[in-house]
């Protein structure tokens, strides 16, 4: 027995070994969120879904908000709508000693919304079905969890993946890189205004969502200063959320002054950005907006 | 619980040093049943009571056969234990084709019969435990064993978790004794069945469920795809479904192996088969022979001419077919791999080829190869109605096949696959007059050896995906 378990040991630690070094080759291109769940503890987050994941860049942002390093730890609708299991996410995510963060909150109706079944009136909690629900380390690399159990193909398609559409940088901003020509941004364009109609339809405002942003909010403020973003969208969509939800920025607007956080809206600037589907900006424009909210938030700690 | 996966990742090992550090025979007996309940629950926990309720009938039903010398009292506990056995199967898994069938085929005469079918799920393994179950019985009243008084060691040889769930189909007069003696733990066996684990794995993982994601994808629609990429999905679906049974039973073969074991061997390199009939003598062994001792012999075998033998071989391949699944597709199936073995039988061939291919050389003569690849062809044609949902379906992928000629590579042409498949089949040709594939490497250097367990480890763990069940399973 004892030689059995010699054996058995040293193959499981060579294969082991082999394993590891194969992991670590993981990188940005490979996942879109992958490399997010394999830096340490933060002390300043960008939380959001993909538009916040892809519109703040924090290489535009940390210059101006010296000494603070952003990371942005935004991750899409279906895996980081507001909720118990985001919240519990971020918290593993906060460096627990940090006291004087920066958090950048991005805010939209569709984050604050669950999708309804018209017909058993059931109320799907999307993210169950996501990673972030499952995933108990975030801090680790190579995050074997989120690599073993997470991943939708196996590790060989997923180390080949010939996808070069995105890179996510190690400062977790999510780099997008397709056509932009002008019939390729309608097609997408198109596409979305389906969905998000589709969505519309189906959507209602959750109170449990609410109450888990504002536990967010409660958990990042003991950790440093919060600011609320609302991000700009193409026009139609600025409709479809006001649908959804009339005067929204004034619901940001009311918890903003409730909480004393400082609130950037964009909506109404929708013309001054460039979209690669109408929802989500183009890197050009992503860098703009960076820096814009970077000088805000200098501006914001300027005036305490 | 899947041998793929991470639950039994942690059942085996935990198994296997309790298992180990039991001194006592009959203690490890009562602990290998606890955890083989234990394993069986882990799919479906109301099941467990039909399992432990088929345990119990086979064991009383055996000793009534065997105590009582009149014969109409040993008839009638055969026939309850055999009713009873194959009413549960009828029920669970046949009832709804039957009553299905019986609609449709009244339908043809303008009668609708508004029959209910059963809301029910077929409880795994089933298939497989009723016929332990049956062979047990059966050998009992032919007198070809004797009686298995001690209920731990029977309930053993029903439940014993590594063929549980999709066999080998176990014979008691081989697989009781071992339950019966003490075990003695060996390096070389523990190493050999390590070798089956891992070798199991790498079929139906690296193999099998790759194939099966084209395969899937190919079968959903065959209508949209032309011959070549439809006769590239049959073949895929050939290696998926030998990786994949074939590949389970060596994890089951390697697990008994590792728990001091023996079971009887499934597989026997059916694809380097020369005929069909060698094929059926190397493919789901237990079952064939299963089929051939409690079914064709029953029925007179080749006693009585060409025209009984013809008769008994297409009434076993029919029910074979018909084991295999509620479904015309199995039928059809095991129909035309009874009517491809006819030609055998007629021309007295069906006893040729009974040792591997190129025993005594390395190549397959130039005859021989074309012999292996027309057997492949029959079955990978067979194949078609095994893998398709319907009648219609296989029909149209073949009628699709004979008619969409375009010459072009498969739109789901691989070449990862082409890669995986090729070490298969090196693999197991190297290693075709062996008992395992592996031990070919047993006598090379440490780094060879090493080298190659590392290989398919690493493939295995690369290449796993998460929807990962085992065909058979099903049946």
């Amino acid at each position: 027995m004892r030689k059995l378990i010699f054996h058995f040991g040293l193959f499981s630690f060579l294969l082991a070994v082999s394993l590891y070094f194969f992991l670590l080759q993981f990188n940005g291109k490979h996942d879109d969120f992958y490399l997010r769940l394999t830096t340490p503890q933060q002390e300043s987050l960008v939380i959001g879904t993909s538009r916040a994941a892809q519109a703040i860049n924090p290489t535009y942002i940390n210059p101006l908000i010296k000494p603070h390093q952003l990371y942005n730890y935004a991750f899409s609708i279906f895996h980081s709508p507001f909720g118990e299991i985001y919240f519990n996410s971020i918290s593993k995510k906060i460096n627990k000693k940090s006291k004087n963060g920066i958090f950048i909150v991005c805010i939209d109706p569709w984050s604050l919304g669950v999708t309804q079944d018209s017909i058993h009136q059931e109320i799907t909690f999307i993210e169950k079905d996501f990673a972030l629900s499952g995933v108990h380390f975030v801090n680790q690399k190579p995050n074997f969890e989120y690599l073993f159990f997470y991943s939708t193909n196996t590790l060989l398609d997923k180390y080949l993946n010939n996808n070069k559409s995105t890179f996510l940088h190690s400062n977790g901003w999510l780099e997008v890189n397709i056509p932009m020509d002008s019939a390729s941004i309608q097609k997408r364009f198109q596409d979305r205004i389906i969905k998000y109609t589709e969505r519309k339809n189906s959507y209602i405002r959750s109170k449990e969502r609410i109450f888990w942003l504002t536990k967010t909010i409660d958990l990042l403020q003991k950790h440093g200063r919060v600011f609320f973003i609302r991000l700009p969208v193409r026009q139609q969509i600025l409709v479809l959320e006001n649908q959804v939800w009339p005067q929204f920025s004034n619901f940001v607007s009311d918890l903003s002054r409730k909480k004393q956080i400082p609130f950037l809206d964009f909506s109404e600037r929708s013309h001054h950005y460039l979209y690669t589907d109408g929802l989500h900006l183009h890197q050009s424009s992503s860098k703009i907006i960076s820096a814009e909210i970077g000088k805000w938030i200098q501006e914001q700690a300027g005036r305490n | 619980m899947l041998f793929n996966s991470l639950p039994f990742l942690i059942f085996f090992p935990f198994v296997f040093f309790v298992y180990w550090a039991i001194k006592r025979r009959s203690y490890q007996n009562v602990f290998l049943i606890t955890a083989s309940y234990f394993f069986y629950a882990n799919w479906d926990w109301r099941f467990l009571f039909l399992l432990i309720f088929s345990t119990l009938l086979d064991y009383f039903s055996g000793i009534k056969i065997g105590e009582s010398e009149h014969s109409t009292t040993r008839k009638w506990w055969l026939w309850l234990s055999i009713g009873i056995n194959l009413g549960f199967l009828g029920i669970f898994k046949y009832y709804n084709f039957f009553v299905t069938s019986f609609v449709d085929l009244f339908q043809q005469f303008n009668i609708n019969l508004q029959v209910e079918t059963l809301n029910i799920i077929l409880p795994v393994g089933i298939s497989f435990y009723t016929f332990h179950g049956l062979s047990y019985v059966i050998d009992i009243y032919y007198r070809r064993i004797s009686v298995e008084r001690n209920f731990i060691d029977y309930s053993l040889f029903v439940s014993f978790f590594p063929l549980l769930v999709a066999g080998p189909i176990e014979r008691a007069h081989h697989l009781l004794p071992q339950m019966k003696n003490e075990r003695r733990f060996r390096y070389e066996q523990m190493v050999d069945g390590l070798r089956l684990i891992l070798w199991g794995l790498f079929k139906k993982v690296a193999v099998a469920d790759q194939c099966a994601y084209w395969v899937n994808d190919i079968f959903s629609n065959p209508q949209d795809q032309h011959s070549l990429t439809l006769i590239w999905g049959a073949v895929l679906f050939s290696f998926q479904i030998y990786g994949d049974f074939s590949g389970y039973s060596d994890i089951a073969l390697g697990t008994a192996r590792m728990l001091g074991f023996d079971l009887l061997r499934n597989f026997n390199f059916p694809y380097f088969s020369r005929s069909i009939a060698e094929f059926w003598r190397r493919w789901h062994i237990s079952l064939s022979t299963w089929f051939k001792d409690y079914l064709y012999i029953p029925l007179g075998g080749s006693k009585g001419g060409k025209k009984m033998q013809v008769r008994n071989t297409l009434i076993i391949f029919l029910v074979s077919g018909f084991w295999h699944g509620a479904n015309w597709t199995f039928i059809i199936w095991g129909l035309l791999n009874g009517l491809l073995i006819l030609p055998s039988i007629f021309f007295n061939t069906n006893r040729n080829n009974l040792e591997i291919v190129a025993k005594n050389s390395f190549f397959p003569s130039i005859k021989e190869g074309l012999q292996i690849l027309l057997t492949f062809s029959f079955t990978t044609i067979a194949w078609i109605f095994f893998r398709s949902e319907s009648l219609e379906k296989s029909m149209l992928y073949i009628e699709t096949m004979l008619t969409r000629f375009k010459l072009a590579i498969p739109e789901n042409y691989s070449s990862r696959i082409v890669f995986l498949i090729s070490i298969l089949l090196l693999f197991e040709w190297f290693g075709r007059k062996n008992e395992t594939v592996l031990s070919i490497f047993s006598k090379k250097p440490i780094a060879i050896r090493w080298g190659i367990y590392l290989f398919l480890s690493f493939s295995i763990v690369v290449l796993a995906t998460k929807k990962n069940s085992f065909i058979y399973f099903q049946f």
